[in-house]
């Protein structure tokens, strides 16, 4: 299975290369590099970004390929606190859905004064996030997760199994972006996946 | 508004009249330090630390007369807990000696001799208690925000807890939780040493369902405004560990002496 790296507006409904200057190509080709919002992350190469095509609805929708062939379609539900935004997904994409272990990273909204990224590092499982962590300005949100929404639980073992999920995922990436030759954004993932390794006690 | 004449808090001139005001206001704005009575104690000092991690990076534990302090102290109206931003923004952690004034973390030793053991074999999951003694001893209940299951003292602690919370700051105590009390494992990345949630004397909690990094020397502000409520009933916390871990609070040394089995 190809190991993609794709950028979709989430909630949106395009999945191509083919908007404005992106390279349709690019879409098929490991993550080259990473956005350039979060401190001390490497500078970013240019990656496939896709313009939105219009608002997303206020429900969770599934993001499909429409238009010219895509090289690769790859489609995934949107995640709670990534409405609005372009998502790339670093991970598995088997039959056309996000699938496995893997990282989603939420870029601002195209001219938003927010530089924040946000970044889930998890398991999707046909495109649904199912387990992980989302990394915010202020810390984790670690859990289980539904239709996009991290479920409330008190039991402690699910917010173990998540960062270690997490962990998994950032590791994972970390390895391909390495194989890839991309070290600085290889050593990205794998302090990120030191940092989701330590959370917990 | 009401000023005083000359400073309050530490290393200050504290006259019983100055002490009396801000004691008064430091109450009226959540910060609570006892019944206003003009002698500026450890309580005192504290409630104004915990007030001035709202605005300052590096709290000096003083009031002084038309000072930042003392016009932040007369604002009237404000919310503390909205000044700067949510509840879930970063601050810096706080020097170790303007927190957990008088309290000793707790260690395995300890709590073993106290105790027990709670089971003979652990991993990095959280696993059931098998000391019989022990497993009577946990409770599962809700202590106002959340539910959680720990020693029964503990769970019962944190019951008179929430609700002094949910009196002094109404606006973290709507956006608690908890990520877990009660869990019997290993220190992450040891083999050796077992987490302090084993003995179910511990809590990690949440701010709208966000948990404070660990280890980044920056704590969430809405934990400052509750560390200092935990400290007066014992629990240490876990801000003061060498590596920080500000969502962590736990029943400090002299409470889970106070739960030794006769």
């Amino acid at each position: 299975m190809n190991f993609v790296s794709l950028a979709l507006a989430c909630g949106l409904l395009a999945c191509s290369g083919a908007a404005g200057n992106t390279d349709r190509s690019a879409a098929t080709q490991p993550s080259p590099g990473l956005g350039p919002n979060l401190p001390n992350a490497p500078a970013a190469a240019a990656e496939p970004v896709l313009a939105a095509a219009q608002p997303t609805a206020a429900a969770p929708e599934e993001a499909k390929a429409v238009g010219p062939a895509a090289a690769v379609s790859c489609t995934f539900s949107a995640l709670e606190r990534f409405e609005g935004r372009t998502v790339k997904w670093e991970g598995e994409c088997p039959g056309g859905k996000a699938d496995g272990k893997g990282v989603l990273r939420a870029y601002p909204k195209a001219g938003s004064a927010d530089k924040v990224v946000l970044i889930f590092f998890g398991t999707l499982e046909r495109g649904d996030a199912k387990i992980g962590v989302i990394e915010t300005p202020d810390g984790f949100m670690a859990g289980e997760f539904k239709q996009g929404k991290l479920q409330d639980s008190e039991d402690p073992n699910v917010t173990i199994r998540a960062f270690k999920v997490a962990t998994e995922a950032a590791t994972l990436v970390s390895e391909r972006l390495k194989a890839a030759g991309n070290a600085a954004s290889s050593a990205f993932y794998a302090k990120k996946a030191q940092t989701l390794q330590q959370q917990m006690d | 508004m009401p000023d005083i004449n000359a400073s309050v808090g530490k290393d200050a001139v504290n006259k019983s009249d100055d002490v009396f005001i801000v004691q008064r206001l430091l109450n009226e704005r959540g910060f609570r330090c006892g019944t206003p009575d003009g002698v500026c104690g450890s309580r005192t000092r504290d409630a104004i630390v915990a007030f001035q991690r709202g605005f300052m990076h590096k709290p000096d534990g003083r009031v002084d007369p038309g000072g930042s302090s003392m016009k932040r102290l007369n604002q009237p109206g404000k919310p503390v807990t909205t000044e700067g931003g949510s509840l879930t923004r970063l601050v810096p952690k706080p020097e170790r000696s303007t927190i957990n004034s008088g309290l000793v973390a707790v260690n395995n030793t300890l709590m073993t001799q106290i105790f027990g053991k709670p089971r003979e074999d652990y991993s990095e999951e959280c696993q059931p208690v098998t000391n019989a003694v022990l497993k009577r001893n946990m409770t599962s209940a809700s202590v106002g925000p959340f539910k959680v299951t720990g020693m029964t003292q503990a769970v019962r602690s944190l019951g008179e807890i929430m609700p002094e919370i949910q009196r002094l700051q109404p606006d973290v105590y709507a956006a608690l939780g908890t990520a877990g009390m009660l869990c019997c494992r290993w220190v992450r990345g040891s083999t050796t040493s077992i987490s302090n949630h084993s003995w179910g004397t511990a809590i990690d909690l949440k701010l709208n369902g966000v948990l404070d990094a660990r280890g980044n020397n920056q704590v969430q502000y809405g934990l400052t405004l509750i560390a200092p409520i935990f400290n007066r009933f014992g629990w240490y916390w876990g801000a003061g560990f060498t590596t920080e871990d500000a969502m962590h609070f736990e029943a400090g040394r002299a409470l889970v002496e106070s739960w030794r089995p006769t």
